[in-house]
C-alpha cells in the first residue's frame, strides 16, 4: 500500500495525516510544536509508527506546511497552509466556499471556488486579539480550563462587551470586570463574542458566501462557533469525525498524493 | 535578476551626493515631496540632505530598531511615522558609526506641506534642535476641479518667491531668471523621461524590476532640476527602451506582473527575490507612478512651472499624485487603466502602519482591485521603515498562498 504524508507545522501544534491512495485518512496524530519543529515532527511520525504501524519510510510523498513548513529538514516542496486547508476543507466539505481557520497565531478568512482553489484570503492583523490566543491566554488568567470557558459561555444568556483591540488589555479588563462583582459567565460570553465579531470583520471585508467551513483550533470551541454564527447570521460547518485542528495536514496529504490539482 | 548598467552611474551620483553633503555648503534638510525648493537649492549652490531618504539607508541597515527605540526613549511615540522615529534617533544617538557617516548639521531646514502632514512639524523640530532657519513653502491642501487654479497658482508662486529670497540670503548668491528658467527645464525634462521610462515598462517582459525603480527614484527627488539629474535618466531611458527593443527582461522567466501598493519595506527589498524566483516582476506600483513627475508641466514660466509642481501633490485631477487626495474615485479609474495597460495578474497592497497617507483606503483599493478586476490581491502588513513590524513568516505564508492563487 502506498502511503502519502501531510505535516502541519503550527505555532501551538504540529499535525500530521497520513492517506493511502484512495485518499482515505490511514493514521493521524498531533503533538505539540514546542521550540524544536523538526523534533516535533519526528515524535509525531514515531507515535503513528507505535500507534498505526506506518513507517516514515513507507511514506511516499511529503508535503510540509505551516509556519514552519521550512524548517523541517524534508525535501519536499513546502506548501502554504492557506491552499493546504482550502484543498482539507473542500474534500471534507465538496460546498465550502467560505472557510475560517481560527489558529494559535493567525485567523485566516479564504474564499474558495467551487474547485477548491484559493481566489482570495485574508488574515488578521499583528494582534493576538485575532486569534485563538486571546481566549487561551485569558483562560489562564482566570485559571479557567478552555472547557470550562465554552461551558460558562455556552449558558450565559447575557453578555458584556470586551474590548477586542488587545488581548492584553482585554485582560485587564476581564480582572476589573471580576473584581467589579460582574458575572462570569456574561463576561466569558463577552469574550467570546469580541473574538466572533473581531473575525466577522474580516469575513465581512473579503466577502461571505455560503457554505461556510470552520476549522483551526478555534473550531474545537463550540462557544465560538456560537458567537460567529450569530456574527455572520449564518449557520457555520465543521469537520465531522475529524479533529478540527488536523485539516490542513489532510489538504497536505491530498496534494502529496494527487499533486496539486483541487478536487474535480 | 538583471542590474541595469547605468545603475552604475546612479550608485556613483549616490555615492558623490553623500560626499557632497560632508564637504559642500551650505547645507539643507529638506523633504523630496514634488518640492520645488529642492530645485531651487541645487540652483543656487545649497547641497541638500534628505532625512526621509537617510531612514531608508538606516533601515535598509537594520538600524531601524536602534534608532527608532532611541527616538521613543526620548518621548517620540511610537504612533509616529518611523522617518521621523528613525531620523530623531539618528540624531540621539551617541555612537560613534552610522550608515554612510550620517547626516551633518543643517544651516537650514525647507519643508513643504503638499504632501505629508508629519512634514511640518517635523521640520519644526528640526528647527528647534538645530536651531537654524525654516523655510516654509505652503501650498492649498485641497484644490477641486471647480476652483479655479490660478488663484493656487498665484499663491504658491508668490510663497516660492518669499522663500528664494531667504535661501538667497543663506547661499548668498542670487537667482537669475536664466538659472531659474534653465533648472525649470532640467524638472521639466526629467519628468518626461521618468514617465517615458515608465511607459516604457508596460513592455513584456517588463525591463524594469521595483528596485530598479526604487534606485532610479533617488535621481527625480533628490537630484531634481538638474542637469546630471536629467542626464543621469536620460541614460536610464536609453538602456530601458533598448532592453525593450532586445525583449530583456529585468527578471528571467517572467510569468506574472503585480502591482505594488504603498512604499515597501525598505529593510526588505531583498523580498523582490521572492517573487522573482515565482515568475513575479512588479513593473509599477502607486509609489513609483502616482506620486513624482506624473503630468507635464508647462515651464515657459517658471515660478509657474515650480508652482504647479507643489501643487502636484495637492490636486485631484490635474498635476498629482498622491493616494490621499485621489483615493476616492480618480485613484481607482487610474489603477484600472494602469492594470489593463500593465497587463497585470496579481495586486501586492501593503498596510504600512507609518504612513497613514499612503495607507488610508488601501483595503478599499483592495477590494477593487479583487472584486472589480478579479485578480488575486495579498494584504501585508508592515512598516516602511521599523523593522520591529515586520514577520518574515508571515509575509511569506501570504505571498505563498498568493503565489498559489496566482497559479504556475
Amino acid at each position: 500500500m502506498k502511503y502519502f504524508a501531510g505535516i502541519d507545522s503550527g505555532s501551538t501544534t504540529t499535525k500530521i495525516i497520513i492517506v493511502d491512495e484512495a485518499g482515505t485518512i490511514m493514521a493521524s496524530e498531533i503533538v505539540l510544536s514546542g521550540s524544536n519543529l523538526r523534533e516535533s515532527a519526528n515524535s509525531a511520525f514515531e507515535n503513528i509508527e507505535k500507534r498505526h504501524g506506518i513507517r516514515r519510510d513507507q511514506v511516499e510523498g511529503f508535503v510540509p506546511t505551516g509556519y514552519g513548513r521550512f524548517l523541517l529538514g524534508i525535501d519536499s516542496k513546502p506548501i502554504s497552509e492557506i491552499t493546504c486547508c482550502a484543498r482539507g476543507s473542500v474534500a471534507l466539505l465538496p460546498s465550502a466556499r467560505t472557510i475560517i481557520d481560527v489558529g494559535g497565531q493567525d485567523t485566516k478568512v479564504i474564499r474558495i471556488d467551487p474547485k477548491g482553489t484559493v481566489r482570495q484570503f485574508s488574515m488578521n492583523d499583528k494582534c493576538a486579539a485575532g486569534t485563538g490566543k486571546f481566549i487561551e491566554r485569558i483562560a489562564v488568567s482566570l485559571g479557567l480550563e478552555l472547557e470550562q470557558m465554552v461551558k460558562l459561555s455556552l449558558e450565559s444568556s447575557t453578555k458584556i462587551s470586551i474590548s477586542n483591540t488587545c488581548a492584553v488589555f482585554a485582560e485587564t479588563e476581564v480582572i476589573s470586570r471580576i473584581s467589579g462583582g460582574e458575572d462570569l459567565g456574561s463576561i466569558v460570553r463577552g469574550l467570546h463574542y469580541s473574538l466572533a465579531s473581531r473575525v466577522g470583520t474580516q469575513l465581512a471585508r473579503l466577502g461571505l458566501e455560503k457554505d461556510i467551513f470552520m476549522c483551526g483550533g478555534g473550531a474545537l470551541n463550540a462557544a465560538l462557533v456560537k458567537e460567529m454564527s450569530e456574527v455572520i447570521s449564518a449557520e457555520i460547518a465543521r469537520p465531522e469525525g475529524l479533529d478540527c485542528r488536523l485539516v490542513a495536514a489532510l489538504g497536505a496529504a491530498l496534494i502529496a498524493r494527487g499533486g496539486r490539482e483541487p478536487v474535480a | 535578476m538583471k542590474k541595469l548598467e547605468c545603475g552604475k552611474a546612479v550608485s556613483g551620483a549616490l555615492r558623490q551626493y553623500y560626499r557632497d553633503i560632508w564637504e559642500k555648503r551650505p547645507l539643507a534638510w529638506s523633504v523630496v515631496s514634488s518640492n520645488p525648493l529642492n530645485d531651487i537649492c541645487n540652483l543656487l549652490g545649497i547641497q541638500v540632505a534628505y532625512p526621509e531618504n537617510y531612514a531608508c539607508v538606516c533601515a535598509a541597515q537594520h538600524l531601524s530598531e536602534k534608532y527608532c527605540t532611541i527616538a521613543e526613549s526620548n518621548n517620540y511615540k511610537s504612533d509616529l511615522c518611523s522617518y521621523i522615529r528613525n531620523n530623531f534617533g539618528f540624531l540621539l544617538d551617541e555612537g560613534p558609526e552610522h550608515p554612510l557617516g550620517g547626516l551633518p548639521k543643517p544651516d537650514v531646514v525647507t519643508v513643504v506641506s503638499n504632501a505629508c502632514l508629519n512634514y511640518i512639524k517635523w521640520f519644526d523640530a528640526l528647527r528647534l534642535h538645530f536651531d537654524v532657519p525654516y523655510v516654509l513653502l505652503n501650498t492649498p491642501h485641497k484644490m477641486s476641479q471647480n476652483d479655479d487654479p490660478s488663484l493656487y497658482v498665484d499663491y504658491v508662486a508668490g510663497e516660492i518667491e518669499e522663500a528664494i529670497k531667504e535661501l538667497e540670503k543663506i547661499s548668498g548668491r542670487k537667482v537669475t531668471s536664466a538659472k531659474l528658467k534653465e533648472t525649470a527645464h532640467y524638472s521639466r525634462e526629467q519628468g518626461k523621461y521618468w514617465r517615458e521610462i515608465l511607459e516604457l515598462n508596460k513592455s513584456t517582459p517588463a525591463p524594469l524590476n521595483f528596485p530598479d525603480l526604487a534606485n532610479l527614484i533617488f535621481v527625480p527627488t533628490s537630484l531634481s532640476g538638474t542637469e546630471l539629474g536629467l542626464s543621469l535618466l536620460k541614460q536610464a531611458y536609453e538602456e530601458v527602451r533598448d532592453r525593450v527593443k532586445n525583449g530583456i527582461g529585468a527578471i528571467d522567466d517572467e510569468r506574472h506582473r503585480l502591482i505594488l501598493l504603498n512604499i515597501p519595506p525598505w529593510y526588505r527589498l531583498g523580498i523582490s527575490s521572492y517573487f522573482a524566483e515565482k515568475g513575479c516582476v512588479l513593473p509599477f506600483g502607486d509609489y513609483t507612478r502616482y506620486v513624482w513627475c506624473t503630468q507635464d508641466i508647462d515651464d515657459s514660466d517658471p515660478l509657474e512651472h515650480f508652482a504647479y509642481k507643489a501643487l502636484g501633490m495637492a490636486t485631484d485631477s490635474g498635476y498629482g499624485s498622491s493616494t490621499v487626495e485621489t483615493l476616492y474615485g480618480p485613484l481607482e479609474k487610474r489603477i484600472e487603466e494602469d492594470i489593463k495597460a500593465y497587463n497585470i495578474d496579481g495586486a501586492v497592497v501593503q498596510i504600512n502602519k507609518s504612513c497613514k497617507i499612503m495607507s488610508t483606503g488601501g483595503l478599499d483599493i483592495a477590494r477593487f482591485i479583487r472584486d472589480k478586476m478579479d485578480i488575486p490581491v495579498v494584504v501585508l502588513d508592515a512598516d516602511q521603515a521599523d523593522e520591529r513590524f515586520y514577520s518574515d513568516a508571515e509575509f511569506k505564508q501570504r505571498l505563498d498562498a498568493f503565489f498559489d492563487a496566482l497559479g504556475e
